[in-house]
C-alpha cells in the first residue's frame, strides 16, 4: 500500500504539524500556493492505457459540473476529461436528461418530498418522449472531442415503469454505450435485465455499502444472486464502497472478473468509513490496478471520487489518475 | 539578547506567514460551496466550521448552505436531532457512528476531534438560524391559536419573560406583524449581536426551533394574555415535563421512527423482539454506548433513560 501524501491533510491537521514542528516558515508558503494553484492539464490521452488498463472517469467526479439540462455541462466535462488525459467515461444520467433530481425516484427518502409526485411523473414523461437522436447528439460531441462513452449510469429503480426501462437502455444504446450502470437494488435486476437483453447491453449493477439491508448491492453474495438471472448482468464493483462494507475488493475480481464490466476506482475505510484519497484506505487500489493489469482483465478502470477537497474536481481526479499511474507503470 | 530578538522576530514573522496560510486557505474556499457571508461574533469558528464542514464532505449530501441538501442527504435545516443539538453533542453522536442502515449509508468519521466537530455544529447552527430566519421573514403571518402559543411560551420563553421581565409592556408597542418580526428577531439583532448580549444564545436557539405557524401562535398568545402567565402555571409546566413520546420522537424520531416503530434509517423498537430481549438495564447501556452498528452514543439524563426504556418496552412504567 502506498505511504498517505504529505499534502493530502486539513487545515487543522497541517497547521498542528507545522507548529508542532516548527516548520512554520519553509512549509507555510507550500500551503499558500497549494491554496491557489491549479495542476497543469495533462496531455490529452496520455491517461487513457496505462499498461493495458483502460482507464477512465466517472463524470460523477466533476462535482462543480452543473446538472440537469444546462447546457453547459457537455463542453466543461470534454474540456475535463481532455485535461486529466482521458478519453473514455461513463455518464451519469443527472449530466444527461433534462429532468429534476427527486424526478429519478431513486432517493427512497427524497420519495417523501411533496414535489415528488409531479417531478417523478414529468421525469417519466421526459425519459419516454425524448428521441434517440438527442443522445446520439451528445454522442457525436464526445466523439468530437475524441471521447467515447463505455457506460450510462441511470439508476433504474422500482418506480420505472417498463416503457422507462426500456427507454433508458435505447438512451444508452443511442449514446453509443455498451453498459447500463445502475444503482439499484437486487431487486431491480429482474426487472431491467430483459431490456438488457433486448438491446444487446449490460446491465451493470453499482454497490454501495449498506450491508443491512439484503436487497442492497453490498456484498459479494448480493452480486452472485444478481448474476443467476441473466449473462447480460455484470458489476460495476466500486471497490472503495466494496471495502467500507469489509469486503476484499481483490478476492471478489479474482473469483468474479468474467463477470465485471467497469471498476469504480475509489478508496474508503473499513467498517463504512470516510472517503479518503486513493491509498489512503482500506480499498487496496494499487493490488486491484495490478490485479487488472497482469490478469491482463479487459474491465474498465473508471474513477470515482467522493472525498472532501479544496481543490478543483479536476485537479483531483488528475491526482488520482497519477496515483493510478505509479500503481502500474 | 540579540540571538532573543531574532528569534522572536523569526517567531513573528512564522506566525503571520502561518496566519496567512490559514487565511488563504479560508478565502479559497470555491465560490460554489462558500455560500453568505459569515457574521457574528464568532466568526474565526464559523469560518473553521464552514471549512471542515467541506473538508469532511458534509456539503455534498446536506448541501453547502444546509438549504440545498441533494438526495438522500437529511435536511439539517429542519432536522429535530440538529435541534436538540448543543454544541456538537448530537450531531457528534451521529456523524462518528455514520448511518450505516441508510439507502447509500452515511459514512462515519470516528477520528473528528471536539474541537472539529464544535466548529462544524456552530456552522450548521448558523445556517440553520439563517433558514428560520428567512422563512418566519417571507411567511405571511398565520392565524394564531393562542392556547398553542401559551404551551410554547411555557416551554420556550417563560423562564425568561415572567416576573420584572414580562413582555407586556413591550407587546403594545407593535401591532401584529411588527410583533412577529420581534419575536424571531429580538433586539439587538441576531445574529451580530454580541456574544454577552441577553439571552443572545436562547434566542438563536430558539430561532431553530420555530416555524411560522408558531410566531402566529405566540402573537395570538401574546396579544390575548398580554404577556403574563401566572407564577402557578410556570410551575405546573415545570413539574410536567413533554410526554415521553414527544421527547423520543425529537432525539430519536429521525431514526427510528416518531412512533418508535422504525423508518428508513433505524429499526422498529417497540414491538422488536430483538430489542425487548435486552430488558431495561441492556436498552439503557445501548443507548449509552452505541454499536457498531450505527447506534450512536448518546448522554441523556436517567430520567430520559428510565423513561425511554419502559416506554419502548411498554411496561407502563414511568412515563
Amino acid at each position: 500500500m502506498a505511504g498517505k501524501d504529505p499534502t493530502d491533510v486539513t487545515r487543522r491537521q497541517f497547521a498542528g504539524a507545522i507548529a508542532a514542528t516548527g516548520l512554520a516558515a519553509s512549509l507555510a508558503p507550500r500551503a499558500i500556493a497549494q491554496a491557489f494553484e491549479t495542476d497543469p492539464p495533462l496531455a490529452p490521452g496520455s491517461m487513457a492505457d496505462l499498461a493495458g488498463v483502460r482507464m477512465g472517469v466517472e463524470t460523477y467526479c466533476f462535482h462543480d459540473v452543473p446538472r440537469n439540462g444546462d447546457p453547459a455541462i457537455i463542453p466543461m466535462l470534454t474540456q475535463y476529461m481532455h485535461d486529466v488525459g482521458i478519453n473514455e467515461c461513463e455518464i451519469m444520467s443527472a449530466h444527461i436528461e433534462q429532468t429534476t433530481g427527486l424526478g429519478n425516484g431513486w432517493w427512497v427518502t427524497a420519495r417523501q418530498q411533496p414535489t415528488y409526485p409531479q417531478e417523478r411523473a414529468a421525469a417519466r414523461q421526459w425519459r419516454i418522449a425524448t428521441p434517440p437522436a438527442y443522445y446520439e447528439a451528445i454522442r457525436e460531441r464526445f466523439r468530437a472531442s475524441g471521447i467515447s462513452i463505455y457506460s450510462y449510469n441511470l439508476n433504474v429503480n422500482e418506480t420505472f415503469t417498463d416503457e422507462e426501462r426500456d427507454h433508458a437502455f435505447i438512451a444508452g444504446r443511442a449514446l453509443g454505450a455498451e453498459v447500463l450502470v445502475a444503482s439499484c437494488t437486487i431487486s431491480e435486476i429482474p426487472r431491467s435485465a430483459p431490456f438488457a437483453e433486448k438491446h444487446g447491453m449490460i446491465l451493470s449493477p453499482h454497490n454501495h455499502n449498506n450491508i443491512y439491508d439484503p436487497d442492497q448491492f453490498a456484498t459479494p453474495e448480493g452480486f452472485e444472486r444478481a448474476f443467476a438471472v441473466s449473462p447480460n448482468v455484470k458489476a460495476t464493483l466500486d471497490i472503495g464502497h466494496f471495502a467500507a462494507g469489509n469486503n476484499d475488493p481483490v478476492d471478489f475480481i479474482e473469483k468474479h472478473h468474467d463477470r465485471i464490466a467497469v471498476l469504480h476506482i475509489r478508496d474508503r475505510k473499513r467498517d463504512n468509513g470516510p472517503h479518503v484519497p486513493l491509498g489512503q484506505g482500506d480499498a487496496r487500489v494499487r493490488d486491484v490496478l495490478r490485479l487488472v493489469r497482469d490478469g491482463k482483465l479487459p474491465i474498465r478502470c473508471y474513477v470515482e471520487l467522493e472525498y472532501g477537497s479544496l481543490r478543483p474536481p479536476v485537479d483531483e481526479v488528475k491526482r488520482a489518475l497519477e496515483f493510478c499511474k505509479s500503481s502500474l507503470v | 539578547m540579540k540571538t532573543a530578538k531574532i528569534g522572536g522576530l523569526v517567531i513573528g514573522l512564522a506566525s503571520a506567514v502561518i496566519a496567512l496560510g490559514v487565511l488563504h486557505a479560508q478565502e479559497s474556499l470555491p465560490p460554489r460551496l462558500r455560500g453568505p457571508v459569515l457574521e457574528g461574533p464568532n466568526i474565526a469558528q464559523l469560518k473553521r466550521g464552514q471549512q471542515d464542514y467541506v473538508m469532511r464532505n458534509c456539503h455534498f449530501c446536506h448541501g453547502p448552505t444546509l438549504a440545498d441538501a441533494r438526495g438522500g442527504g437529511a435536511d439539517l435545516g429542519h432536522s429535530q436531532l440538529v435541534a436538540n443539538d448543543r454544541g456538537g453533542d448530537m450531531i457528534g453522536a451521529v456523524v462518528r457512528a455514520g448511518t450505516p442502515r441508510t439507502q447509500t449509508a452515511m459514512p462515519r468519521y470516528p477520528d473528528m476531534s471536539d474541537a472539529e466537530l464544535s466548529d462544524i455544529a456552530a456552522y450548521v447552527h448558523y445556517m440553520r438560524q439563517r433558514i428560520h430566519d428567512k422563512e418566519i421573514a417571507s411567511a405571511a403571518l398565520p392565524a394564531g391559536d393562542a392556547e398553542a402559543g401559551k404551551a410554547f411560551f411555557l416551554a420556550h420563553c417563560a423562564a425568561c419573560h415572567s416576573g420584572q421581565h414580562a413582555l407586556s409592556a413591550a407587546i403594545a408597542g407593535y401591532d401584529d406583524k411588527a410583533l412577529a418580526q420581534r419575536i424571531a428577531r429580538p433586539a439587538p439583532a441576531l445574529p451580530t449581536a454580541p456574544a454577552d448580549a441577553p439571552g443572545r444564545e436562547e434566542h438563536l436557539r430558539l430561532l431553530e426551533l420555530e416555524k411560522p405557524q408558531d410566531v402566529g401562535n405566540l402573537v395570538a398568545f401574546l396579544r390575548a394574555s398580554k404577556g403574563k402567565v401566572g407564577a402557578d402555571e410556570i410551575r405546573l409546566f415545570a413539574a410536567h415535563p413533554p410526554p415521553v413520546e414527544s421527547r423520543f420522537a425529537l432525539q430519536c424520531g429521525m431514526c427510528h421512527g416518531k412512533d418508535g416503530l422504525g423508518s428508513l434509517r433505524g429499526p422498529a423498537l417497540r414491538g422488536n423482539p430483538d430489542v425487548a430481549a435486552l430488558g431495561p438495564e441492556g436498552i439503557q447501556a445501548f443507548i449509552a454506548q452505541g454499536s457498531a452498528s450505527g447506534m450512536p452514543a448518546f448522554k441523556l439524563t436517567q430520567r430520559d433513560l428510565d423513561a425511554y426504556s419502559a416506554w419502548i418496552l411498554d411496561t407502563g412504567a414511568r412515563r
